[in-house]
């Protein structure tokens, strides 16, 4: 009798339960409609670099992001002060060289579109610059090195990128490695950037340093985290991404850039004074 | 001719009431005398004292599953008696009636009981009876996830829920990951579920009290109860052993591992080939030695067993012998020695109990080619607690004082991971950084309280309770207030009021990352502060004895402190954090909401309706942005409609109707692309922006029984599930392929059969 019951359990789960997928009937997804989306960074040293898309509805599949009708504007303490120029149907710039850009003031972009309105982005502030100490090079084998960065006076939350943009014969070497992030404990001051590529046959590389302000690590990590929880539908809570763009949706942020010549010695790696 | 003169006294009525069939004290009886309209309920060892006039008394004594108890008696002094219950035949017509009408004379509100005759009663899921999800029917209480065995409570968590089986603190309640209990309905007697008006003896959680109570064995009979179910089946004996002890034992097993045993055996002999096995089981046991009227002392012993377990043996293209083993068990364990002494009308109760709950997750690789490697990891969550308890109760006039301590010991070990083997070398490693050794805590509290009945128609019951714990790091002093008021507006009707403070020392995660829910306690530290809640509450009572129409209506107000969450999911093996760390502390909550039960006996029919309106949110410096936000067990309504039907002496059938808002879900509002080659990302602007699909869910159940003529009881009980196959979604989400919205059910339709037989 037990096994005739354990049995017909067992067939009543297989064929009645557990994770049946299907499309949702009866319920209307409320789309708040599109919008304009805002990405973008400023720098003093780079200018401005930024995309302005349409914001598409997830329900669609994600349609054509494209819009034609937008012009971008630098503001500088909440007024227009310069327009940046269309690379493609996305990708807009300002260079440096177009406009100053002061360290001591407060910038915003502004995104406007005859089909989607206004957006713009909340002021941002410029960080101090990064103190660099010293550079220690480590070979661990053939094909992985170690640059580890150390500073006077910077948290896990200062958010930096790295950008190696060249070596000592003048090779161009891309390697974007993203600091700030570690389950360490908060008491350390260094980044490290890993390389796979035959540096130790180099006597020097350029390194591009990057600071950005507090919003960026916000930002970061809100990214991170909403895409551990998405990735996971049974986990409860997924983790927005933040957001400072009013009439839109997208980011804004300015940083600090920083360039420094690194001569590579597997005794003692230092930094031209 | 004294009665006459004295005609304007006012005398007491006390006594205490019992089971006839075993002589058990029945707390919270309903005692009313009919003519003056005046109340009160027994308290928890069977005891009432009841204030009136001179003269005449038409006494009538009621509970659950109780014919109801009436007589006059003429008062000329104060008079004790001894009040016997009759057990009733069948009890399935009275589900929540008498909760609702022992809760109009009580001063506290926010209780309700539920035995296992109503336990019995409600359809499941399994077929099986569940104490938790009984529960889940009465207002202000929904299970979260659907199929699961827990609770949320007005706005709470499901780790601010204190479990006490006979005393003894239970960590985790859940079988099969979940969907089953740990309580079995063959030994429960009763359960008290605190939300509101928490009594000052509870403490050490914010939400609420489940107060679980077994049952005596038969001090007349030797008794035999068999239940066969698809999921699980369960014996229970009880038997008297001479005059004074009594002995009952019940316990349940699953037998999904006995479909394995073909694939275990060809694993053994071919060397290879894999298996899965899962398995339950659980005891409960209890002595109890009643040497004379005045003492009573029981043993009571609890072990709940869950064990998972993979077993995969292959030969690698290498040529390598390969053999893997992954086991997950989780226990519980408690025991209580509880004794009860009644000094007349002054009531002592110490008892002693000790509990255990561990969680251990353990992976063993084996490779053997020209050497042999082992590798062992082994996660490990337990926590260990000895406490004991002593309450005195005391009886008078117009008084009911009630005081008494409790000390707690608590050993914590939330996430130690040991390499117990790598490459065959023995190591040993704890994950936890900065503290090698497990946690340790004690909890001390003591509490004063006092019922006082002010005039005929108001009494109040004031508390205070403190509490010290001491931890790892710091020491932590509270005081909590409880308050509550009760004013009779009719002898019908009754208005009540209370406030209470609530501190929770001992705090739980659920890592729901693993296919099974992992429960993981953690202490309170200077890091983990204890956690908080302060609750108003308000209701109206109103009992209709004659028309057998009752009704309650319960607002509240919950505000919440240093809440804690999980951050993401945590692969604990990976982490190199402590769970302590792992996440986010100092959060804020607010609930608030209307409960409303009503329940009415028409003819053949019992119909209970429960219904919630409420709003619960979070608030966290590092969960959205440190905005509010919807809980994420937040239903603004929650409606169960539960009706009873008694056809005849041998046929029975009711059926559940249960209807809420979805579950709060975060969606994207957008997508955002800012590079054509990489990408983008979905726009999720804040948590629980949206929520699921309307839940709503048809249940059926019908019993057959009869008496053989041996005397012995058999009972059938076919269960529906979901009688209409709605596919309510537990989660939703977009396809990033189609850009579809898609949703998971996790239960369909689901029949069940169970038999009973009973000596």
């Amino acid at each position: 009798m037990k096994i005739f019951i354990a049995t017909l359990l067992t067939a009543i789960l297989a064929f009645t339960s557990c994770e049946i997928e299907s499309d949702v009937h009866g319920y209307s997804y409320k789309y708040p409609g599109d919008k304009l989306a805002l990405i973008g960074y400023i720098s003093p040293q780079n200018g401005v670099e930024a995309s302005v898309t349409r914001s598409t509805s997830p329900a669609d599949g994600y349609g054509d992001p494209v819009l034609a009708d937008v012009t971008l504007f630098l503001c500088e303490d909440g007024e227009e002060v310069a327009e940046c120029h269309t690379i493609d149907d996305i990708h807009y710039t300002l260079d440096a060289k177009d406009y100053h850009i002061d360290t001591n003031r407060k910038y915003s972009l502004k995104a406007v579109s005859k089909s989607l309105g206004t957006a713009y982005s909340k002021p941002s502030s410029f960080p101090s610059p990064l103190q660099l100490d010293s550079v220690v090079y480590e070979k661990n084998d053939d094909w992985y090195h170690i640059l580890t960065f150390y500073f006077f006076n910077e948290s896990p939350q200062d958010y930096c990128r790295f950008h190696m943009t060249k070596y000592g014969h003048g090779l161009a070497y891309d390697n974007n490695v993203i600091g700030g992030f570690s389950e360490l404990p908060k008491a350390y001051s260094h980044y490290e950037i890993n390389t796979h590529d035959d540096i130790h046959h180099r006597d020097s590389a350029f390194v591009e340093m990057r600071k950005y302000a507090d919003e960026m690590y916000i930002y970061e990590k809100s990214l991170r985290d909403n895409f551990k929880s998405e990735t996971d539908p049974y986990f409860d809570n997924v983790f927005p991404v933040y957001d400072n763009i009013t009439g839109g949706y997208g980011f804004v942020c300015t940083y600090i850039s920083q360039s420094v010549m690194i001569m590579i010695n597997e005794e003692k790696t230092y930094i031209p004074k | 001719m004294t009665c006459l003169l004295s005609n304007a006294q006012k005398v007491t009525l006390s006594g205490i009431v019992i089971s006839d069939s075993d002589g058990e004290i029945v707390p919270f009886a309903s005692c009313v005398d009919i003519s003056s309209g005046k109340g009160t309920t027994s308290n928890n060892y069977g005891h009432f004292a009841l204030l009136t006039d001179v003269g005449e008394v038409k006494l009538t004594i009621s509970s659950v599953g109780f014919d109801p108890y009436c007589n006059t008696i003429r008062l000329c002094a104060d008079t004790s008696i001894v009040v016997s219950l009759h057990h009733k035949e069948t009890q399935i017509k009275e589900v929540t009636v008498s909760t609702v009408r022992s809760q109009r004379e009580h001063v506290l509100m926010g209780r309700q009981t539920v035995t296992s005759e109503q336990i019995r009663a409600i359809p499941s899921l399994t077929g099986e009876p569940d104490l938790i999800k009984a529960v889940s029917f009465l207002p202000g209480v929904n299970t979260g996830k659907e199929g699961y065995s827990n609770i949320y409570v007005r706005g709470g968590d499901r780790g601010q829920n204190l479990f006490l089986l006979d005393g003894i603190k239970i960590y985790s309640t859940n079988h099969v990951g979940g969907f089953l209990s740990m309580f079995n309905t063959n030994i429960v007697k009763k359960a008290d579920l605190y939300k509101g008006g928490f009594p000052a003896q509870f403490g050490g959680r914010t939400s609420s009290i489940i107060d679980i109570v077994t049952k005596d064995g038969s001090n007349d009979n030797f008794g035999f109860k068999a239940d066969v179910g698809l999921l699980s089946s369960g014996l229970m004996i009880e038997t008297p052993i001479g005059n004074k002890l009594t002995f009952i034992m019940a316990g349940r097993t699953s037998y999904y591992d006995l479909f394995q045993l073909k694939d275990k055996h060809e694993m053994q002999n071919t060397g290879v080939g894999s298996y899965d096995n899962y398995r339950f089981y659980d005891v409960n046991a209890k002595l109890t030695w009643k040497p004379n009227n005045t003492h009573r002392l029981s043993l009571s012993f609890f072990h709940g067993n869950d064990m998972q377990k993979f077993c995969n043996r292959y030969v690698a293209y290498t040529g390598e012998k390969e053999y893997e083993l992954s086991k997950l068990t989780v226990y519980n364990t408690g025991l209580s020695l509880t004794l009860l002494s009644d000094f007349g009308g002054t009531f002592w109760r110490n008892s002693f109990s000790a509990s255990t709950y561990h969680n251990n997750m353990d992976d063993y690789e084996e490779s053997i080619g020209k050497q042999k490697r082992v590798n062992e990891v082994e996660i490990e969550t337990n926590i260990k607690d000895l406490t004991f308890q002593s309450k005195i109760e005391i009886e008078r006039h117009h008084n009911r004082l009630k005081t008494g301590l409790e000390l707690s010991a608590y050993r914590f070990c939330p996430g130690m991971s040991h390499v117990l083997k790598e490459n065959d070398i023995v190591n040993d490693i704890d994950s936890i950084i900065g503290s090698d050794k497990p946690a340790k805590s004690v909890e001390a509290a003591v509490y004063l309280s006092d019922e006082l009945t002010l005039s005929d128609k108001a009494s109040i019951e004031a508390g205070l309770r403190t509490v010290a714990y001491f931890c790892r790091d710091t020491n932590y002093y509270r005081v909590e207030p409880r308050l509550a008021a009760k004013y009779i507006l009719s002898p019908k009707m009754s208005l009540k009021a209370n406030f209470t403070v609530m501190n929770q020392f001992n705090h739980v995660v659920v890592n729901n990352n693993d296919a099974m829910e992992k429960e993981i306690w953690l202490a309170s530290t200077r890091h983990l502060k204890p956690q908080h809640a302060r609750q108003v509450a308000v209701g109206l009572f109103y009992g209709n004895e004659d028309k057998k129409i009752n009704f309650s209506i319960e607002a509240f107000i919950k505000k919440m402190n240093n809440l804690i969450e999980y951050h993401t999911p945590i692969d604990e093996s990976e982490s190199v954090l402590s769970i302590e760390q792992s996440v986010n502390t100092g959060g804020i909550g607010r609930a608030r909401g209307i409960e409303l039960m009503a329940a009415a006996d028409i003819r053949k029919l019992n119909i209970n309706l429960s219904y919630t309106l409420s709003k619960s949110q979070r608030r966290f410096k590092d969960i959205n942005f440190n905005r509010w936000y919807t809980f994420i067990y937040d239903r603004t309504h929650d409606i169960n409609l539960l009706g009873l039907w008694r056809f005849n002496n041998n046929w029975s059938a009711s059926a559940n109707f249960a209807l809420s808002t979805g579950t709060p879900v975060t969606l994207p509002v957008g997508y955002i692309t800012y590079d054509r080659k990489n990408g983008g990302y979905g726009v999720y602007l804040s948590v629980n922006n949206y929520r699921l699909p309307l839940f709503h869910r048809l249940d059926f159940s019908t019993t057959y029984e009869r008496v053989t003529p041996h005397g012995h009881k058999s009972k059938w009980t076919a269960n529906i599930y979901n009688l209409y196959a709605r596919n309510n979604a537990t989660a939703m989400f977009f396809d990033k392929g189609t850009g579809r919205m898609r949703q998971i059910a996790m239960f369909s339709i689901l029949p069940t059969l169970t038999y009973t037989f009973t000596l």
